[in-house]
């Protein structure tokens, strides 16, 4: 049935043409919107963003989040992945348990963690009763950026950390099991065993969770808002503020393109640090 | 009148030739078996004739008609595949009645011919199951009953036993050629093991590198090696 | 079970396992609470872990609240026709990438991998002038064309992987006993591929469910629900913005785990 060269075209190209206005085009009109001003093309909007009173602490801000986050997300899917290789009964109802934060919106996380660090919320009821504080502390105030910023950290870990696991765990899978046993045959403990025989097989998987992680975490926005509103600036956040409240659209689309460029930097310096030797594959 | 002609069939994979300038006539009712190694073009000209390929060249006649550019459905063929292909969300009813529901002859008419084909093929008892709850050997029957029920002008066969166990093959070699035998259809057969070919085949035509390389009855080419493969295929030679 | 541990470490093993569970639930479970809770519990000080006043009345009184209702439906509208989008849009797409080897295959796949490489919420701002010229601002359907930008790559990929794993001689076999192509697409393919194609709307729904920034964008008065509670965040009473928050959730995590185990294999892990 090969006489209808044209199918597999015909079948494509409604999805082609979709992503080609609704992705490409406006990819190409933000970059010109962020150039484009009264006097033709230039910087005047990236001036006014980095000149910014918050541009400063959006772009610190942002990049100690990730800098704080990414690892530890990282670190703790592998245990927890490494963890549910050895269920066997159990394995599908856990790990549903732990990939749940997949389902639930950034804002609703927001809102959770909001319930349990405020300051009349969970935490604090809990310190109370173990009689660590006398009343009421707040932890989201502008007082208190440490605290606020560790409140976030903690709500963003909460959430994120199962997109990393998902990736590690289909991971791990690919893995042969023989490659863990002929080291334990050898004598290798299991540290060892992880460091020297998973860990390097599982660096492909790394690379992916490490570029999608941290291009979502330079996008963070919803759980930042909840928690802190505009105490802790962020860069979408920022961009957020530009295009609604000050209905500059030229400068929004300058955060945007510098959220952009961070991002495909970050990727191709993953890329390079994590470049896998074709002869070290299987 | 079930006649093949197979008129200087040429397939290439781009600059790969599959078969070269093929020609095969086989009589009607005759069960003819294509044998060789893998890569020999067997298959690919047996998807030919079922118009899953498109020959480079040559035409292929069946009981004289045409049937160069005719889609599978229009050839009037049935094939068993070697992985069978039976259904797995319709019943085993269902599956060996498909060929004759999408030609929309009437019910009893269907269910007449899926009662014969099932009892050709011993399957009666499940015909309400579906396939994932029988074993590889009795959904190789439903597939073959599938083919039978259409009461095809040629029956085309894909190693269709190359998935079963020895026991079960040899078992299922037998049936075959009985229920084959009863219904008389002119049949193509490929396989790569001789044994069966030799038991089940009036004309062996061992094929290799895109080309026959002797046709004849099985004893004629066991016996009488018309080149050094074939002697060294059929058989095994000191 | 796992035998192969000593029995210290199968007990900090299996400690560390039930943490994490509890770690990752209790967080939703307080937002249950604080939904459920009522005035009172909210600002019960401090508060107990436990479900004291369990009251439906502040979910009611959320719901009846100008403005929530609605944006619970604009949600519902946006993510259905994000839904409808994605699979009519992505499985064809999905389809011609398993069946077929195009010139053209490669870079497909690139495109598609690549909307996934940008912040794409983030293209909602130029498109934000494109929709008022064209009418679309401020309507569900604007925000699901770009959540549908969001799905559709996931659902291209998803479904190639689903039809690859429908063999090819199923078709072949109707094909011989007298269908069309697009008979035995019709007949034989799409109903192997249902599960899977229901999978993956329910993942393209959740993905619209729960996105904020394009919908808050987008949207002024006919907000969805992210939107919504987003920009009465800092206005609305406690306990209301745990009702939302409840709401948001809800429906997302039933929704994946009806169907995790699809969404596993997709993620590549299979299910021991």
């Amino acid at each position: 049935m090969t006489d209808r060269p044209w199918l597999p075209y015909a079948l494509v190209a409604p999805s082609v043409l979709f992503l080609a206005v609704l992705f490409l085009l406006p990819l190409v009109q933000t970059i010109w919107l962020s150039f484009s001003g009264g006097t033709g093309l230039g910087l005047e909007h990236y001036r006014r963003m980095v000149t910014d009173l918050n541009f400063a602490s959006a772009m610190r801000n942002t990049f100690l989040l990730t800098l704080a986050v990414v690892p530890v997300q990282v670190a703790f899917a592998l245990l927890l992945a490494t963890m549910v290789q050895k269920l066997e009964r159990a394995r599908d109802l856990v790990l549903w348990v732990w990939t749940i934060p997949l389902a639930v919106s950034d804002l609703a996380a927001g809102l959770a963690w909001l319930a349990i660090l405020q300051s009349s919320g969970y935490l604090n009821s809990l310190l109370f009763g173990l009689g660590v504080i006398p009343a009421q502390t707040s932890w989201l105030s502008y007082e208190t950026p440490f605290a606020l910023f560790a409140g976030i950290a903690v709500a963003e870990i909460w959430r994120a950390t199962a997109i990393v696991l998902v990736i590690l765990v289909a991971g791990l899978q690919l893995i042969p099991k023989e490659y863990g046993e002929a080291a334990e045959i050898f004598g290798a403990s299991p540290w060892m065993r992880f460091r020297k025989v998973t860990l390097p097989l599982l660096k492909p998987s790394l690379q992916t969770a490490l570029i999608l992680r941290t291009v979502l975490a330079f996008e963070v926005f919803a759980v930042v808002y909840a928690l802190g509103g505009r105490n802790f600036p962020v860069l979408v956040g920022e961009a957020y503020t530009w295009q609604r409240d000050n209905q500059n659209y030229n400068v929004a689309a300058a955060y945007a393109v510098l959220i952009m460029v961070m991002s495909l930097a970050a990727t191709a310096a993953y890329l390079r640090a994590f470049r896998v030797k074709p002869d070290q594959l299987s | 009148m079930a006649e093949i002609v197979i008129d200087r069939i040429t397939k290439d994979f781009g600059t790969q030739r599959a078969l070269d300038q093929v020609s095969l006539t086989v009589a009607d009712g005759e069960f003819v078996a294509l044998l060789g190694p893998s890569g020999c073009g067997k298959t690919t000209l047996l998807r030919i004739l079922a118009g899953l390929e498109r020959a480079s060249a040559g035409r292929v006649v069946i009981g004289g008609r045409d049937l160069t550019g005719l889609p599978p459905r229009e050839r009037g063929l049935a094939m068993v595949f070697q992985s069978y292909a039976v259904f797995p969300h319709m019943t085993v009813a269902d599956n060996i009645a498909f060929g004759l529901t999408m030609q929309r002859k009437p019910r009893e008419v269907i269910d007449r011919h899926v009662r014969r084909a099932a009892s050709l093929l011993h399957i009666e008892p499940f015909l309400e199951r579906h396939p994932m709850q029988l074993s590889g050997g009795q959904r190789q029957r439903v597939a073959v009953a599938r083919a039978l029920a259409v009461e095809p002008a040629v029956l085309l066969m894909d190693e269709p036993l190359s998935n079963l166990d020895a026991l079960l093959r040899l078992e299922m070699r037998s049936e075959l050629k009985t229920v084959l035998r009863e219904v008389g259809t002119t049949t193509i057969y490929v396989t790569h093991d001789q044994t069966e070919a030799m038991g089940l085949a009036d004309r062996i035509a061992v094929m290799h590198g895109g080309g026959i390389e002797q046709i004849g009855p099985p004893l004629q080419v066991y016996a009488s090696p018309a080149t050094r493969f074939v002697g060294g295929f059929i058989g095994s030679p000191p | 079970m796992t035998t192969s541990m000593p029995s210290a470490r199968r007990l900090l093993f299996w400690s560390g396992v039930v943490a994490s569970c509890a770690w990752v639930l209790l967080p939703v479970y307080l937002v249950a609470l604080g939904a459920f809770g009522g005035r009172e519990a909210v600002f019960r000080w401090p508060k107990s872990i436990w479900p004291t006043d369990v009251s439906f009345q502040a979910m009611l009184a959320f719901l009846q609240i100008e403005g929530v209702f609605k944006a619970f439906a604009n949600s519902l509208i946006a993510a259905g026709l994000t839904v409808l989008f994605s699979v009519l849009l992505g499985a064809p797409a999905g389809y011609a990438l398993a069946r077929y080897s195009f010139a053209g295959k490669n870079p497909y796949r690139l495109l598609v991998l690549l909307t996934r490489a940008f912040p794409l919420a983030i293209l909602a701002l130029p498109l934000t002038v494109s929709f008022i010229r064209m009418g679309l601002y401020d309507t569900p359907l604007g925000v699901s064309l770009i959540h549908t930008v969001l799905a559709l790559p996931f659902a291209a990929l998803v479904t190639q992987s689903l039809f690859l794993g429908i063999p090819r001689e199923y078709e072949e076999a109707a094909w011989v006993f007298g269908c069309t192509q697009r008979q035995a697409f019709l007949k034989i393919v799409l109903p192997l591929a249902l599960p899977g194609i229901a999978a993956t709307a329910i993942f393209a729904f959740v993905i619209s469910w729960n996105e904020v920034f394009a919908a808050s964008i987008l949207t002024v008065r006919e907000r969805t629900l992210t939107a919504y509670l987003l920009t009465v965040l800092s206005e609305s009473p406690l306990h209301y913005r745990f009702a939302g928050g409840f709401l948001l959730i809800v429906p997302s995590v039933l929704f994946i785990f009806a169907v995790r185990k699809y969404l596993f294999a997709v993620w590549g892990i299979g299910s021991k």
